[in-house]
């Protein structure tokens, strides 16, 4: 089921691919993908381009994909070992969605973050607390890890 | 009908752990629920019949269930265990359909010529093709399968081969949340924690360990029009309460019968 299973997300990928990222194998493992994401228009990371590294466990899709960020990124739900704090690669992971989904959620998380249920609490709280400077070191961030 | 939430074994390991907790705490409470869930892991999906009767001797010491197994046992024979790791009542609706598609030829060509359009009312739903057309094809060709009339044995076997019972339980929350999302006006006043049925079905009904309420029933079972009683043993007062769903059904077949203990749900079969 898995590799059948990717093999129709990766097909489908290059037929329809999702706006703003890409996705695809690194080399001849199917179960082993890397994922760009271009930093939202409307938000402190445009311009960036982030890098993801994307391993898929040998139960996919009953088991969701594991995903974490290469690239460095100031955000209040993911860390600097690129781990990102998300249901759906969680708890609320079903077999119904794919890789595409996952990306997509991600996108939406560089736009709206959820600094209430954070990953790293300093930079959460001065989301809520200070979104000029936020916005600023975000962007710094950016410029020098995603340029 | 209240709405009974209870947290799956896994729901509750994945809520301790961000949980702070004094050492022994954690190791006790996760040691015990590592436990529980290790033998829902271990269990078969689908259990072998077993009598209702059994149940006396496991609510011995409890006289309010005791009262009601007893008035359980004159009316039900047989019960089936469905593995207790959240996906119970997709699995056991399921087992029991399929149980009623190996014996009866009439009901197995009505029941798949209603199918044809599934894939494409769940995708009109909002899911991606991709995503789900495995668990549709699964599903349709063990319908088929067992339609051409296998015995118990054979379809208990089946069950439990490669990933079928997973594909199966998946199609039944894809179609499960389909039907939710198409009549949400009709099913958005009975939320209650729950801010919308997009919501409702991304965190109860889509992931694999979330367990079935009334709502996911009334859904399942009107898209699938097999008729479906559930028999409450809870601690409520008076006789065994039941409710029936789907019963104005056309499809030539007998009501299926699940037993409902707080956060579980088992097969059970009339005398």
């Amino acid at each position: 089921m898995a590799l059948k299973r990717i093999g129709k997300e990766l097909s489908d990928l290059g037929k329809d691919p999702p706006a703003n990222c890409s996705a695809g194998p690194v080399g001849d493992d199917l179960f082993h993908w890397q994922a760009t994401l271009m930093g939202p228009a409307d938000s402190p990371y445009a311009g960036g381009v982030f890098f993801l590294d994307i391993h898929f466990p040998a139960d996919y899709p009953f088991k969701p994909p594991k995903v974490h960020f290469t690239t460095r990124i100031y955000h209040p739900n993911i860390n600097t070992n690129g781990g990102i704090c998300l249901d759906i690669l969680k708890d609320q992971w079903s077999p119904a969605l794919t890789t595409s989904k996952v990306l997509l959620s991600i996108c939406s998380l560089l736009t709206d973050p959820n600094p209430d249920d954070p990953l790293v609490p300093e930079i959460a709280s001065l989301y809520k607390t200070d979104r000029e400077k936020f916005n600023e070191k975000a962007r710094e961030f950016t410029a020098k890890y995603a340029m | 009908m209240p709405f009974v939430r209870d947290h799956s074994t896994r729901e509750l390991l994945q809520q301790d752990a961000h949980k702070t907790m004094r050492p022994e705490e954690v190791d006790l409470k996760m040691l015990t629920k590592r436990h529980i869930f290790m033998e829902a892991e271990a269990a078969a999906a689908v259990g072998p019949r077993s009598a209702v009767a059994d149940l006396k001797a496991q609510y011995a010491e409890n006289p309010d269930f005791l009262k009601k197994v007893g008035a359980l046992v004159e009316r039900f024979e047989v019960l089936r265990r469905s593995r207790p790791d959240g996906s119970c009542f997709y699995r056991a609706y399921l087992f029991g359909i399929f149980e009623q598609l190996a014996g009866n030829k009439e009901l197995a060509t009505a029941f798949l010529a209603r199918q044809k359009e599934a894939l494409k009312f769940c995708v009109e739903a909002g899911y991606e093709e991709v995503a789900i057309e495995g668990f549709y094809d699964e599903f349709m060709e063990m319908a088929a399968k067992v339609s051409e009339g296998v015995s118990t044995s054979t379809l208990e076997a089946m069950w439990e081969e490669n990933d079928n019972d997973r594909y199966l339980v998946c199609w039944a929350r894809v179609l499960t949340s389909a039907y939710l999302k198409r009549h949400e006006q009709d099913f958005a006043s009975f939320l209650t924690s729950h801010s919308s049925i997009q919501q409702f079905c991304a965190q109860e009904v889509d992931p694999m360990d979330t367990e079935a309420d009334h709502l996911q029933i009334m859904a399942l079972s009107s898209f699938l029009a097999v008729p479906v009683t559930v028999v409450y043993l809870d601690r409520s007062e008076g006789a065994t309460a039941e409710h029936p769903f789907a019963h104005e059904s056309s499809l030539p077949c007998t009501p299926i019968h699940l037993l409902y203990r707080p956060g579980h749900y088992d097969l059970i079969y009339t005398k």
